[in-house]
């Protein structure tokens, strides 16, 4: 199974010198929280908005929201219900809340102007060719389409959870939520993908409604980037 | 019910969700957890279908255009945030608004529409290794302790559009007086020049309000006579990216600038722009069709001039690698 590259992992250790020097305005604190994060923001984007140029201005100003608020961002500790101290994961949990606010407003924004996704036509010739298509592989518009027809909750742990590589842990942080709810949102999501993408390759009528918004929905994307 | 759970689930849904991210999270630290296919039908399939979501998403952030737009956002990230700090301006920033549904704002989109630049790159350089026939070559050292560029680049690194086009031309005029004097080009003074074209440009899309015409006809005017110099420029190990990131830049810059004066010529006194006397059309025309080699491309005279007159302040900090 594919896992994210350890490069975009940070230890909780050197993560939090990084952000205690970046907080003194250290630029080079910076560039390592930038240099450690912008692969998973970007992909989280990139899931969330279906192309390349939104993910990249996205990204870009997502982290420019987050670095230059980082003067005000504070390590604290927290409890559970028996007032016993847990451990957290603020620091990429913050970014990633800051993230999934921030892409909502985006679509607020644009489902305000009307506008759709433009599917980047480059990320579908990209990562596969002809030869490719009798596979299983995904494409980067095909997770867009399916995750799209997630309820909204699963919806945000699985892309917090797969394309943006946070933990259970993280997740449950960024999102709010205890972590054994996001497993179960995350089981219910992953179920669900299946039945989706399983469907529609096999062209089952079994769940026709899922199969008719899955094509639908992606012949709209299609139809969009046409235009 | 467990107030840990949602509304409908049971404690037998909690189970098996426990263990499929008791699984991933086996997998995810490099581990091999013990799922029989056969057995486990269920959970196995459940497996794939999480590595078929997470793998598109992986190969996205191995493409070039990724670096490259790594390198360019990083560079601007790193400049915008430094500017607030010296400022003292407020952490939030001025978000980069868009001009519209259809219409895209910033550099980054630029360079996405004209990705195919990146086909070019080999032809490009193997361009401006062919200019050291026809030109004097400049060897670029290795990044070193320079002295302070002997300009105001430093006082030039907070402030409004005049200071900030001010660095632009200042930085561009230090690269064509070293180009003169057969001095070599170091790494830093490319950044400079990356970073400040990169954020000049980016005032103009985004603050368009806050610029004159005649900042943007000097802005144009100081990237075009530089333009020639880090064409032919050859770039030695370890600086290579910091050339080609300074090119992408100016000629983004040019482009923006463009627009930005077609636009000005088009509708005649933009609004909110300071007023501007001149009723001079725009000097070149968009060219959103990339050509091959840098030192094509430019419009400017084979011996550029500076402009810009140098003060006596030391040189602003720069992005850290």
């Amino acid at each position: 199974m594919s896992e994210p590259p350890p490069s975009d992992r940070l230890s909780p250790a050197v993560e939090r010198d990084y952000v205690d020097r970046a907080r003194g305005g250290d630029q080079e604190a910076l560039g390592l929280l930038y240099d450690a994060y912008l692969p998973r923001l970007y992909r989280y984007c990139l899931t969330r908005v279906g192309n390349e140029t939104d993910a990249e201005d996205l990204a870009e100003e997502i982290f420019l929201k987050v670095l230059g608020a980082i003067d005000g961002f504070q390590w604290q500790p927290a409890t559970d219900s028996a007032g016993q101290r847990i451990e957290r994961v603020p620091f990429g949990a913050w970014l990633f809340r800051i993230a999934h606010n921030h892409v909502v407003s985006f679509h607020r924004r644009t489902a305000l102007r009307g506008a759709t996704a433009e599917l980047d036509e480059r990320i579908r010739d990209h990562t596969r060719g002809p030869a490719e298509l009798t596979e299983t592989k995904l494409t980067i518009e095909e997770v867009f389409v399916a995750v799209r027809e997630l309820p909204e909750a699963q919806r945000e742990v699985i892309l917090l959870r797969f394309a943006s590589g946070l933990s259970i842990a993280e997740t449950a942080e960024a999102l709010g939520k205890h972590p054994t709810n996001v497993k179960v949102l995350q089981h219910k999501g992953v179920q669900r993908l299946k039945r989706l993408l399983a469907d529609v390759e096999e062209g089952s009528s079994r769940t026709a409604r899922d199969v008719e918004r899955f094509e639908v929905r992606r012949e709209q994307v299609r139809g969009d980037q046409r235009d | 019910m467990d107030e840990r759970l949602g509304q409908h689930e049971t404690p037998e849904d909690v189970a098996a969700a426990e263990r499929f991210a008791g699984v991933l999270d086996t997998l995810e630290a490099g581990g091999q957890p013990d799922v029989d296919a056969l057995v486990d039908a269920e959970l196995a399939s459940l497996l794939r279908t999480a590595d078929a979501v997470r793998e598109p998403g992986l190969g996205a952030t191995e493409t070039v255009a990724f670096h490259s737009y790594r390198a360019r956002s990083r560079a601007f990230v790193l400049h915008t945030l430094e500017q607030q700090r010296v400022a003292g301006l407020a952490p939030s920033y001025p978000a980069a608004t868009r001009a519209g549904a259809t219409q895209r704002t910033g550099i980054i989109d630029f360079v996405v529409r004209h990705r195919g630049w990146t086909v070019f790159a080999p032809v490009a350089a193997a361009a401006a290794a062919a200019g050291l026939v026809l030109f004097t070559p400049l060897a670029l050292a290795p990044e070193e302790n320079r002295p302070a560029l002997a300009t105001n680049l430093t006082s030039l690194a907070t402030g409004g559009a005049d200071v900030e086009f001010a660095r632009v031309t200042t930085a561009l005029a230090e690269l064509n007086q070293r180009s003169r004097n057969g001095q070599p080009v170091d790494a830093s003074l490319l950044r400079t020049i990356t970073e400040s074209t990169t954020a000049a440009a980016n005032r103009i899309e985004t603050q368009p309000q806050s610029v004159s015409k005649t900042h943007v006809e000097n802005y144009q005017r100081a990237i075009a006579q530089s333009s020639t110099v880090l064409g032919t420029l050859q770039a030695a190990v370890g600086v290579e990216d910091a050339l080609a990131a300074a090119q992408r830049a100016t000629q983004d810059g040019k482009v923006t600038a463009t627009r930005f004066l077609g636009a000005e010529s088009a509708v005649g006194a933009s609004t909110g722009n300071p007023a501007a006397a001149s009723t001079a059309t725009p000097t070149s025309t968009p060219a959103p069709a990339p050509t091959v080699a840098p030192a094509a491309v430019t419009t400017a005279t084979p011996t550029p001039t500076a402009t810009a007159t140098a003060t006596a302040t030391t040189r602003a900090g720069t992005v850290a690698p």
